[in-house]
């Protein structure tokens, strides 16, 4: 790989063994997947901090690395519990004290903490840009909705990265690898969150790593809230960086599919399978919405749904949304959510936090991805139901 | 039987091969303390991956894959080495500062080669295996 005189100094470890180490990385997987070079970019997005998923090793892994500071706009995914609020959800001391550690390291090297998993809210992306983000769904996002080049970094890569202020040119960063290679037909309706992600999960099992161009029954247009859940469901089921999806992607009416193998048809019933498979039934320590964290409409509509009906939660509700977005939240909402058991949490969601300690073992959810980790990491049972469903499980709509 | 493929991360090992024909995301699908498949629906659950030459046909799911990679290794329970159809940089990354050899793009389908059990020499210097 063709290296600047900059950049192998920093390799020869003129500016520290933690650069050093960083470079010695992205040199390796740039010359792995045949990059020519590096390519600098303007925001670097780093995964896999929250200490459930990373454990002492990752802990011990971002604190040798935090005396030197990031060279762009970095910012950070989510942790295992809301750094405000923390207390009354039985997060153990030492989860506490490890959780933070991680946290405090970021800070140091210059990272924005803003434990989010939709960082394009706190910083959109814009055409063409090259970004280094780790967390599949914003990956996913930000080359399918905003034309933004970013391959799917590794949570150490992205770090790596933010380090170096530049990643491989290789991958999502060269127009020759962004072509459709299927069709996805998807004859059904998208009208909701579970729906949305459970037909992204569909797209990323069959697709493969060929990235697809969707059409579905029902424009998606205007419609991103549905187009975040199910970047996030495809993020889950494949290694696929992005979509094309029509009337959405900026890619879309120039898509060369001339490379284009296969035409997948997606029915109602390929989706209802995934509700079967994820349908347990009884009581629910947690309903959980916010998978992708939620944007302000989100939850606005969740507040519209819970003034129609006037019941106090019969299970607790959690609703998952970034620090940044929360500050736009009415308070008059914030309160009325308080008043009917509707907790809003921010900078975490349930698969990044503990939740044996937490004492949660029975979630209901409208996101395909929170099913799919929560049974295999934590070994929780979970129903998959639509959004309202979600809510009127949540508010005892026994009638 | 020798079967050239591309080196990703270098590196020498031989062991017992395990096959997975689905594809893998550390992060849900093998607990990192112990090296054991945990996916509920994987058809290998309750499987080591531990000194094995592990086979699957590409990583998915989870940018930190790569983290579960490396505690396995600091958790003395990852595979010998990794070898794919095609990697992708979750694997990639993680096998880097694991220091764990991957190879992938082999001249044959590995899948439809190499079975569980078998014994497998990875070549990650020379760019080959041998399957025993």
């Amino acid at each position: 790989m063709y290296l600047t005189k900059e950049e192998e100094k920093i390799l020869s470890g003129e500016y520290g063994p933690e650069y050093q180490k960083a470079m010695k990385a992205l040199v390796k997987l740039g010359e792995a997947m045949g990059a020519e070079r590096l390519i600098n970019i303007v925001h670097a997005h780093i995964s896999g901090i929250s200490y459930r998923n990373i454990g002492d090793a990752g802990l011990e892994f971002i604190e040798e690395l935090s005396k030197v500071k990031v060279k762009v706009f970095s910012t950070c995914n989510p942790a295992g519990f809301d750094l405000e609020f923390w207390k009354p959800l039985n997060i153990p001391r030492e989860f506490f004290v490890k959780q933070l550690r991680i946290i405090n390291a970021l800070s140091r090297m210059g990272v924005k903490t803003t434990c989010t998993c939709t960082p394009y809210y706190v910083r959109e992306p814009s055409f063409g840009e090259h970004l280094a983000w780790g967390e599949s769904s914003a990956v996913l996002y930000a080359n399918t909705v905003y034309g933004a080049r970013t391959n799917r970094e590794g949570g150490p890569s992205s770090l790596f990265a933010a380090l170096i202020g530049k990643t491989p040119y290789m991958g999502m960063h060269l127009s020759e690898n962004r072509k459709p290679r299927v069709i996805v037909d998807a004859e059904v309706s998208i009208e909701e969150q579970a729906y949305a992600s459970t037909l992204g999960f569909i797209i990323g099992d069959l697709a493969k790593d060929r990235i697809p161009y969707v059409k579905t029954k029902s424009s998606l247009n205007g419609k991103l809230d549905l187009v975040k859940a199910m970047c996030a469901g495809v993020g889950t089921s494949s290694p696929l960086p992005m979509c094309i999806v029509e009337n959405v992607s900026p890619e879309a009416k120039s898509a060369d599919l001339s490379y284009v193998e296969e035409k997948i048809h997606v029915e109602k019933y390929d989706l209802e399978k995934y509700f079967a498979k994820y349908s347990y039934s009884g009581d629910f320590d947690v309903v959980f919405l916010g998978c992708p964290h939620l944007t302000l409409d989100e939850v606005v509509s969740v507040w519209k749904f819970i003034s129609k009906e006037k019941a106090k939660a019969k299970y607790p509700v959690f609703l998952a949304i970034s620090r940044h977005m929360y500050s736009k939240i009415p308070r008059n909402v914030l309160e009325e959510f308080m008043k009917r058991g509707i907790r809003v949490l921010r900078d975490t969601c349930l698969v990044v936090a503990p939740l044996n300690k937490m004492r949660i073992s029975t979630v209901a959810t409208n996101s395909i991805k929170h099913a799919y980790y929560l049974e295999n990491i934590h070994g929780v049972k979970v129903r998959l139901c639509k959004t309202p469903e979600c809510l009127k499980l949540a508010l005892g709509a026994d009638s | 039987m020798i079967i050239r493929g591309r080196v990703l991360v270098e590196g020498y090992a031989e062991g017992e091969v395990l096959v997975s024909k689905e594809p893998i995301s550390f992060l849900g699908d093998i607990d990192p303390k112990t090296g054991i498949i945990v996916r509920k629906d994987h058809p290998l659950r309750g499987l080591s991956i531990k000194d094995k030459i592990f086979v699957f046909p590409y990583g998915k799911g989870s940018t930190v894959g790569s983290y579960i990679i490396y505690q396995l290794a600091k958790n003395n329970v990852a595979p010998k080495a990794i070898l794919n159809i095609k990697s992708e940089p979750i694997i990639i990354i993680g096998c880097v500062i694991s220091e764990i050899p991957l190879m992938d793009s082999f001249e044959e389908n590995i899948l439809e080669i190499v079975k569980n059990g078998d014994y497998v020499v990875v070549n990650g210097r020379e760019g080959h295996i041998i399957v025993k």
